[in-house]
């Protein structure tokens, strides 16, 4: 009788919290919406004031050593002694988790002072928080250093499809490349597209496999091979069709379950991300790893995360390349340092580093060379003839270069992946 | 002055005093359920959707792979529950002659429970991995010549790596509370037995095991819900292609397309049942037996 009732009574007080906690949730969102329209109005030095003595909490995939080293230290280093401001990265393994979290709060109605001030962010990310309204801008065009970059361009201005309309504002630019060993195959041996990679990998059982989709460059692997398949990107730039891309996917299906048992561990399973991937390479459990860097592998091989040996190349039939992007949701606490990051990564000199191996960590440039001149011009001419071996050439690699499909095509290649290659037996 | 005569009264005083407790814990603990429950059920205003439906369910019902994956969890659990047990029974039983003489084994036999099992698994990956160090040294002792003769331990179809791990971490946690039982209550009965002329199994069959018992029931049931209901050990240690009913929600969840929401909601919440119907099997065999013996 005691036991039932104090039980009774839990539940009671259990309840009351409940209620109390639900009506504690709502607050308009109308006084923020007034504020980020002064913000984007106001002058550069209004938005400087206003972000002195801010905190950035930046949401990035943490992936690479080399790309938070640099962020932390060179980013960091300078917005605290320029601008007062205080860097703090996040990392994450998947930007949806950043994504995540904004709309968590816009769902419990936390329409200011929220916890993601800068995302690191791109394609189907982008469009997920755009779909939902949950983006602060436009801002992209606001920055002074926008100068720098070409928003003709529909590479920069449109992201997997999608108009970014200054939702996000461009930091960086990669592309798709293989590494090999050349202390393990000879140059003339590389397969040069997906029918010579079919053959390489029957040739050669348990050295060949990609990284799971979602993983991001995964994903990519798989997008290429259903390109070359269905006879070219060019069919792809129309909005999605259910029955279509079924026909034309199930080729790509086909052709990955026909190499499935000569892959590492017989395709049982993958590794679940592109480090990994790049893990069993270094062990000499595979033969080939993917890369997205435009400047190469000189980075990895110098901190020795690839042997001395490794080269990157590209397939002939092309490989995917695309900018990548910050943006701000519409709720960051800090929206105005959070400008001010985004502005500082565009300064060309800071560019410049980030492009270079040595220093950055050889990501390709998001301004506009052509745009610059006096010394930076001639930084940039410099670095383009800097290439070596451990880098596929600017031209090569433009040359090459396929556009990323439609938003809408990347989850379904995703949900075709997992239900008609990694669950079929 | 808190105490009152009167019962209610008293259980008014503290309830009161659980008030600010409970309405942290219980208040967003039943928040996250509730909303959970509601998403899995189509309602997401966010893309603009205010329709309540169960396809969500009905499509993961008639999903091969959430029944796969579903009999996945629930054996790895099962497997490593039992395991654990048995080893954990056989330790305490050891070790409960020695405990006298010192702290030292009973430090010894603690260690690991403060680890992470997320450093657990790692740990497991770094080791037993075909490229781990237990590789390493047979490559290095001639018995391999490729990380790809080596067995299979982590990332296999089976769990085994999982299994490992959970082991591994969880026999000290049940022969913890195992050996506080042995050490406290049964010593006396046993005693008892061997004055009336008991035999060793007899003593074990009526006095030891008995009094084990609900203990050995409680933390196994503990550890069952926890390992059935943990995300991070598989996402290290399990295979893409054979996913854990909560890496199976974690994925949905992941999917930038919000459409998927539902369907991560959904499996949580048949998680969260499943974590139920343990925890009244708790409530009836672990703490009703305590509180019969009180």
């Amino acid at each position: 009788m005691k036991y039932k009732r104090s039980v009774a009574g839990i539940i009671l007080l259990c309840i009351v919290s409940l209620i109390t906690a639900a009506c504690s949730g709502k607050h308009s969102g109308d006084q923020g919406k007034v504020a980020d329209e002064s913000l984007l109005s106001s002058s550069w030095d209004q938005v400087l004031a206003e972000a002195k003595g801010q905190t950035v909490n930046w949401y990035m995939w943490g992936g690479s050593d080399a790309i938070n080293e640099f962020v932390d230290t060179k980013y960091g280093t300078l917005l605290k002694e320029q601008y007062n401001i205080t860097l703090r990265r996040v990392p994450i393994s998947d930007t949806a988790e950043a994504v995540n979290k904004v709309l968590n709060e816009k769902q419990a109605g936390k329409n200011e002072g929220g916890s993601v001030d800068l995302i690191w962010i791109n394609g189907e990310n982008f469009a997920t928080l755009k779909q939902a309204d949950a983006l602060f801008g436009p801002f992209a065009t606001k920055l002074p250093n926008a100068k720098y970059v070409d928003y003709d361009n529909p590479a920069v201005a449109k992201d997997f499809g999608l108009e970014t309309e200054g939702y996000e504002s461009v930091w960086g630019s990669a592309q798709f490349q293989f590494v090999y060993d050349s202390k393990r195959i000879q140059p003339d041996e590389l397969p040069h597209n997906y029918q010579e990679l079919k053959s390489w990998v029957k040739k050669h059982p348990g050295r060949f496999t990609y990284a799971a989709p979602p993983d991001f460059t995964g994903t990519r692997f798989v997008k290429q091979l259903f390109y070359e398949l269905s006879g070219g990107y060019e069919k792809w730039s129309k909005p999605f069709n259910q029955q279509e891309f079924n026909t034309e996917a199930s080729k790509a299906w086909d052709y990955l379950n026909e190499i499935k048992p000569s892959l590492w561990r017989d395709g049982e399973t993958y590794p679940k991300t592109v480090a990994e991937l790049t893990t069993l390479f270094n062990n000499n459990e595979v033969d080939f790893a993917f890369k997205q860097d435009i400047g190469g592998i000189a980075t990895e091989i110098g901190k020795g995360k690839l042997p001395k040996t490794a080269r990157p190349y590209l397939f002939d039939s092309g490989t995917i390349g695309d900018h990548h992007n910050v943006a701000i949701p519409y709720n960051a606490a800090h929206k105005a340092a959070a400008m001010v990051v985004a502005n500082l990564i565009l300064d060309p000199k800071l560019q410049h580093e980030k492009a270079d191996p040595t220093k950055g960590w050889g990501d390709g440039i998001g301004i506009d060379p052509s745009r610059l001149d006096g010394e930076n011009k001639k930084l940039f001419d410099e670095l383009k003839s800097k290439t070596r071996e451990t880098a596929v050439s600017a031209d090569e690699l433009l040359k090459h270069k396929l556009p990323d499909i439609q938003a809408a095509y990347t989850p379904a290649l995703e949900e075709g992946w997992k239900n008609h290659v990694l669950f079929q037996k | 002055m808190f105490y009152s005569k009167s019962k209610s009264i008293r259980l008014l005083i503290s309830a009161g005093m659980l008030f600010p407790a409970l309405f942290i814990v219980g208040g967003s603990f039943i928040a996250g359920l509730i909303i959970c429950g509601i998403q899995s059920l189509d309602y997401f205003p966010l893309i603009g959707k205010r329709t309540l439906s169960l396809h969500v369910y009905i499509g993961i019902f008639q999903s091969a792979v959430f029944y796969r994956s579903l009999i996945f969890s629930l054996g790895i659990s099962l497997v490593a529950t039992v395991l654990a047990a048995l080893i954990a029974v056989i330790l305490a039983l050891w070790l409960r002659k020695y405990v006298s003489q010192g702290g030292w084994l009973h430090f010894l036999l603690q260690f690991n429970l403060p680890i992470p099992h997320v450093v657990g698994a790692i740990a497991i990956l770094i080791l037993f991995g075909q490229s781990g160090l237990i590789s390493r040294l047979a490559y290095w002792a001639g018995i391999i010549q490729q990380p790809s003769q080596f067995p299979i331990w982590v990332t296999d179809q089976f769990g085994i790596g999982i299994v490992l791990e959970y082991v591994w971490k969880e026999v000290p946690f049940i022969a913890v509370s195992v050996l506080s039982i042995l050490k406290s209550w049964t010593v006396p009965y046993e005693k008892q037995l061997q004055l009336l002329g008991a035999n060793r199994w007899q003593r074990w069959r009526f006095a030891t095991f008995p009094f084990m018992l609900p203990a050995l029931l409680s933390s196994s049931i503990i550890v069952f819900a926890y390992t059935f209901g943990s995300f991070e050990v598989p996402y290290i240690l399990g295979s893409v292609s054979m996913p854990t009913l909560p890496i199976l929600a974690y994925q949905a969840y992941l999917n930038p397309d919000l459409s998927y929401r539902p369907e991560a909601m959904a499996i949580n919440t048949i998680i969260t049942i499943i974590s139920m119907i343990l925890i009244i099997l708790y409530i009836k065999w672990g703490g009703g037996y305590a509180a019969k013996r009180q």
